[in-house]
């Protein structure tokens, strides 16, 4: 039985009757990567959001989505809050909007600890700690006390996935989380995602429109368009053996570009191709 | 302990702050860009009274019904020292305006400032009254709709705030008047005795105000209920009381130099109000000041309430940027 | 979606604009509307109730109230036209000149501008009806003078984020002289912006000009004028309480409709509240 399990979900927007997203469906094993890849705008976002009830008030989601056979779209807010914090987390896109301005990061995070695991807030404030560490933050201490302004991008992301780590959740959500960052950091925050789940062997499910990254991380891919899926399987088959148009395309451009890129490379400086 | 250090308190931490070179760089800069404003001022309230086309000499003689003939009127000219060139004039009257010397009033000759005190204290306590009503109200209000975004309730108070804008203040004091103190006798119909007659004038003066920051809270709040830290902080599971709070505290960033700058408004605004509750403040005094065209008056009240605009302007912009740490960490 | 089909779309602009219109039509005709002479007393007939001959009665002197309103409209109504009309017309002009000209004739208006914006309106409205005097014509240019200071300011900022635009640089560098390129190429950008403060200015004008005639300062009697009779009606409150409600109400319904019409015409230039109905992710 898988731990989570989605059948034909459908966003609706009930202000001018637009669909979304439209008759999703797909299921999470234990242990296992889910990447969601397709173009902005698919869906891919919404889908998982809807999942989480995290929608705007005026889009309606129906269909089924169960969370370790427990329905989660008819739950009552309060139920899926606790949800949300302590057994889903969300690494959203843009770190740098992430936290509220006036709170330093350290009070940011010393809050959701505490709300979401019953420690004090001298034990939240270690664990803060000891989580900035494991991701390979020089000074957690100074972090801590500095205000979202004053860090970068790709700092404020392992901020998020420190904290993320930290609440010890069955399920990570990561929703473009490399979009909004320079490659240099693109390529930590990758590492971190692979180190971390080596570690823990944790159940990610990563939405992207990068397939590059989607191949290094995922076992099962679901290709969305149009706020449709288009087709699902194992990570293998879908990059070796697409069988929908759609998945032929998207692979055959990745590969375009970057055979394009390797052979400038090669040409430059006599690398070994 | 290491918790204090990350969650000081935002007082102690702007106390800090302020003792810190690029803060006290920045009121200075203030301070030295106020300046030629506050002279423009002067200059201005000097300029619009002395280019009145009526002689002045010849006002202060017909109020006090004395016939202006040119001699009467060549003395008078003397007596006050309208003789003498502009800029000397204007001199003169700035030097003697830091003094506290604004020359005395044409109709009754005692000094101006002596005038001018008597009376500000009644509209300092209407304002303040006024003031406190509004912040609660409108604060209130504000955050309420906000919270309950297109329910029935945020729909009526828009409607309220609406007409609230719409509605001539003097007509709402007039109508509350009619209501509250002859049909129902509750409050007295005018004058400034006891408590319950500050109720009538202060709530009259708050109401257009009301209105403007109850829109002006509500509409920062759900801007910021759309910002990405919201989203942010549902994912993370906190509670809905903790998310308004955290919404909360960005709107009152943002409402805060509107808020700061309600005292000079409501400070100016008593004219019409003190006028319909025979409420004897400055509003009063001017307005009647300018029935008797008692020129020292106007001046001194003009100078004192321009004055009173820039120098709030510059404190709520001082405050705004203490609490805002993105402006206080000096990015 | 242009501009008039966006406008036409949203009811309360349409009735804003019907109302406005019909006071304005009023107004102009109130000679032929007005059931009696608005200055006309007769003393036999004071506070008189409603009747077919005076449909809201009659004021203390006996005047028909009902003809004093509508002669008001022109006294409050299209006077806060007019004067909003020379408040645009000076602002415009000199904004353009200082975003346009730069140098050393924007500074010495900036500064003008700078002293007159820190100076508070209601303040400097205060200081001419006291350097001119009591007066219809000196609220007039009291306004006029608090309001222009905004206008330019903000036409001088608009004038020069377009005169940064491209097609500005094409223009000038085609030989189009300034003139003809602020005629045809600025004054249109600029207009959308302008038609919403100066609408919702209207509203204010409206106020403050019924304001200073409640205190006295404006109209002089026996001129009829919506605060004028707001004034007069002050005084009988205990025994006729009922003369307080038609020029009250006069004046919040015009005021609203302005409010209302400046508002619709905001969202319907704003092109991001036309997109709301799009997608969302």
């Amino acid at each position: 039985m898988s731990l989570i399990e989605v059948k034909n979900l459908t966003v609706c927007d009930t202000r001018n009757d637009e669909v979304i997203v439209k008759n999703v469906s797909f299921s999470v094993e234990k242990n296992t990567c889910l990447g969601i890849v397709g173009e902005s705008g698919s869906g891919k976002s919404m889908s998982t959001k809807a999942i989480l009830g995290l929608i705007n008030p005026w889009l309606k989601a129906t269909g089924s989505a169960k969370l370790d056979d427990v329905e989660l779209l008819d739950m009552d807010k309060e139920t899926l809050r606790k949800i949300r914090g302590r057994r889903f987390c969300m690494i959203l896109q843009d770190a740098m909007t992430a936290f509220d301005p006036l709170y330093t990061i350290g009070a940011q995070m010393i809050e959701t600890l505490c709300e979401n695991t019953d420690c004090t807030k001298g034990e939240a404030e270690q664990i803060a700690l000891e989580a900035l560490e494991k991701m390979l933050i020089c000074d957690p201490e100074e972090v801590m006390k500095k205000y979202a302004h004053q860090l970068s991008g790709g700092m404020l992301q392992r901020c998020i996935i420190g904290m993320a780590m930290a609440l010890k959740p069955e399920v990570i959500v990561a929703d473009e989380p490399t979009t909004a960052l320079d490659s240099i950091n693109q390529r930590e925050v990758l590492e971190e995602f692979k180190r971390l789940r080596e570690l823990t062997g944790m159940t990610l499910i990563f939405i992207s429109h990068d397939l590059g990254v989607v191949q290094h991380l995922a076992d099962n891919v679901l290709v969305m368009r149009y706020g449709e899926c288009v087709e699902y399987g194992k990570v293998e088959q879908i990059f070796k053996n697409p069988q929908h148009e759609y998945s032929k395309y998207l692979v055959d451009t990745r590969i375009a570009l970057t055979k394009i890129f390797r052979e400038a490379m090669c040409k430059e400086s006599n690398y070994s191709c | 302990m290491f918790v204090r250090n990350i969650c000081k308190h935002p007082f102690l931490e702007i106390v800090d702050k302020v003792k810190e070179d690029y803060m006290r760089d920045y009121i200075i800069y203030r301070l030295i860009g106020m300046t030629p404003i506050l002279l423009g001022i002067s200059f201005l309230a000097f300029v619009l009274i002395t280019l009145s086309p009526s002689d002045p000499a010849e006002v202060a003689l017909r109020v006090n019904e004395i016939t202006p003939t040119p001699e009467a009127i060549a003395l008078t000219r003397e007596q006050l020292g309208l003789d003498k060139p502009f800029f000397t004039r204007y001199i003169d009257w700035l030097v003697a305006s830091l003094h506290g010397d604004f020359g005395n009033s044409y109709v009754n000759n005692k000094p101006v400032f002596h005038e001018i005190i008597t009376a500000i204290p009644a509209t300092l306590y209407l304002a303040a009254v006024a003031l406190l009503f509004t912040v609660i109200v409108s604060v209130t209000a504000g955050v309420l709709c906000a919270i309950y975004e297109g329910s029935i309730g945020d729909k009526v108070t828009r409607g309220l705030v609406f007409l609230g804008t719409a509605m001539p203040s003097f007509w709402v004091g007039l109508l509350l008047i009619w209501l509250f103190s002859v049909k129902l006798d509750l409050f007295p119909t005018s004058g400034m005795q006891g408590f319950s007659s500050v109720i009538l004038p202060a709530v009259t003066l708050a109401l257009t105000y009301i209105s403007t920051y109850t829109r002006l809270i509500r509409n920062n709040m759900i801007e910021n209920k759309q910002e990405n830290y919201v989203l942010y902080a549902k994912v993370r599971g906190l509670k809905e009381s903790t998310i308004n709070k955290h919404i909360f505290k960005n709107s009152v960033q943002s409402s805060l130099t509107a808020l700061g700058m309600s005292i000079p408004k409501l400070i100016a605004g008593t004219v019409i109000v003190e006028n319909i509750f025979a409420w004897p403040g400055i509003g009063r005094l001017c307005v009647a000041a300018i029935f008797n065209r008692d020129f020292p008056i106007i001046q001194a009240y003009v100078l004192m309430m321009a004055v009173l605009f820039v120098v709030c302007n510059f404190l709520v912009d001082i405050f705004s940027a203490l609490l805002d740490p993105r402006i206080r960490q000096g990015e | 979606m242009t501009f008039w089909q966006q406008l036409k779309m949203d009811k309360v602009a349409v009735i804003s604009l019907t109302i406005i219109t019909l006071v304005l039509l009023i107004g102009i005709f109130a000679p032929v509307v007005a059931p009696h002479d608005p200055l006309g007393t007769d003393i036999k007939i004071k506070f008189a109730d409603a009747s077919w001959s005076y449909p809201f009665g009659t004021d203390q002197l006996g005047r028909c109230i009902l003809s004093r309103l509508i002669y008001g409209i022109q006294t409050t109504v299209m006077l806060s036209l007019i004067t909003m009309a020379a408040t645009i017309i000076i602002g415009t002009l000199l904004g353009v000149i200082a975003g346009y000209a730069r140098g050393k004739v924007d500074e010495v208006i900036m500064r003008i501008c700078d002293v007159l914006l820190s100076f508070p309106s209601e303040v400097m409205i205060l200081a001419i009806v006291g350097m001119l005097g009591p007066g219809l014509g000196n609220v007039v240019v009291a306004n006029i003078a608090s309001k222009w200071a905004w206008y330019t300011r903000m036409i001088r900022s608009l004038v020069i984020q377009y005169t940064d635009k491209n097609y500005i640089r094409f223009s000038k560098v085609a030989g189009c002289s300034g003139t003809h390129i602020m005629q045809k190429h600025l004054f249109p950008g600029v207009v959308g912006d302008i038609a919403v403060l100066a609408t919702l200015d209207t509203g204010w004008v409206i106020l403050n000009i019924s304001t200073l005639s409640f205190l006295g300062l404006g109209v002089q009697a026996p001129t009829p004028e919506w605060g004028m009779m707001l004034n007069e009606a002050k005084n009988v409150m205990t025994m006729y309480p009922s003369l307080m409600l038609a020029p009250g109400f006069a004046i919040l319904i015009i005021v609203s409709a302005f409010n209302f019409l400046g508002d619709s015409i905001r969202d319907a230039l704003d092109p991001k509240h036309n997109q709301q109905k799009a997608v969302l992710k």
